[in-house]
């Protein structure tokens, strides 16, 4: 597929004010993201398909080298857009994307609260990958204030990649939460929320 | 002979090459291992210290194929053409990239009879 059609989709859908190209992914960021919450849309490219899905990133996430930390895909909904796309002119592939942007749009759209966000995240928590429920953990110690989370957010701890930045942050976050130390707690989320704030900076003026 | 008989997920294959050259070997059986074929799905799947990422991340592995949920494979399976072997660096660089649940299966084609 013709990357040109991903950025004329881009240009002509007022709801999005930046795009980034990563490889064969293209990545479009929601207007209406706040300083705690990015969120957009992704179109990824491949030789004989495409896939699509929308993501979120809040600030408060474990820094990692991927900006994007929680992706929602529809598996059949891509299997379904990919058999419309098979030798179809390219009018025709950009007004199907369009559609699928569409639709994915007002999915996003429902998100752009943070605790419409964290609300959301715990109702599909069994959906989620260990990192990403790593990161749910911290966000629910965010909305709520709460230390009892400890006992729950350990068990994820065995399931973590030991070699990945991401376990190191997680480990320090347990043991803040297991001492419950409210200021130790402050520093270590306002470092994070900093580290990710200058992050997205970077890659939206980039 | 591990045979994966039932399965509720797809397998994902990485690649044109893997792709056409065993699933025709392991449809007539040739292989020490059984693929689900019929749930099939070609993807680009790398893997950087326990997380699905873009496709030739730097220091990233890339299984073959894969079986499971596409975040967090149960199987990751190395498909062998040429040697059956699996390189000391290549171990170690699976074994930092996989998710901590995923297991790596070398597949080798049968030999002799």
């Amino acid at each position: 597929m013709n990357s040109k059609i991903i950025r004329e989709i881009y240009k002509s859908n007022k709801n999005f004010s930046h795009y980034i190209k990563n490889g064969g992914e293209h990545i479009f960021v929601f207007n209406k993201s706040s300083g705690e919450l990015k969120l957009g849309i992704t179109i990824n490219v491949f030789r004989c398909k495409v896939s699509t899905s929308y993501w979120a990133s809040p600030m408060i996430s474990f820094p990692f080298i991927d900006p994007i930390v929680f992706k929602f895909r529809d598996e059949n909904e891509d299997s379904h857009i990919n058999k419309k796309l098979q030798g179809a002119t390219d009018s025709y592939v950009q007004e199907v994307l369009e559609n699928r942007i569409n639709s994915l749009t007002k999915a996003v759209n429902e998100l752009v609260e943070i605790g419409n966000f964290y609300h959301f995240l715990k109702s599909r928590l069994n959906e989620l990958g260990s990192f990403q429920k790593a990161n749910f953990y911290l966000l629910c110690y965010f909305v709520n204030k709460d230390f009892n989370i400890y006992d729950e957010a350990k068990e994820i701890l065995p399931k973590l990649n030991k070699h990945n930045p991401i376990t190191i942050s997680f480990i320090d976050f347990l043991s803040i939460l297991k001492n419950s130390e409210d200021e130790r707690m402050d520093v270590f989320i306002k470092k994070i929320e900093i580290g990710n704030k200058k992050k997205w900076e970077d890659l939206l003026t980039y | 002979m591990l045979r994966i008989t039932k399965h509720t997920h797809k397998c994902w294959l990485n690649g044109a090459l893997p792709k056409n050259i065993y699933s025709q070997l392991i449809s007539c059986d040739t292989f020490v291992v059984l693929l689900p074929i019929n749930n099939l799905d070609g993807c680009h799947l790398s893997s950087l210290l326990g997380v699905k990422t873009d496709w030739g991340m730097t220091s990233s592995s890339r299984p073959d194929a894969t079986y499971g949920p596409i975040d967090e494979p149960y199987l990751a399976f190395e498909l062998k053409t040429g040697l059956p072997i699996i390189y000391p660096y290549q171990q170690t660089k699976y074994n930092i990239n996989l998710p901590t649940s995923t297991e790596l299966v070398l597949i080798v084609p049968l030999t002799g009879n």
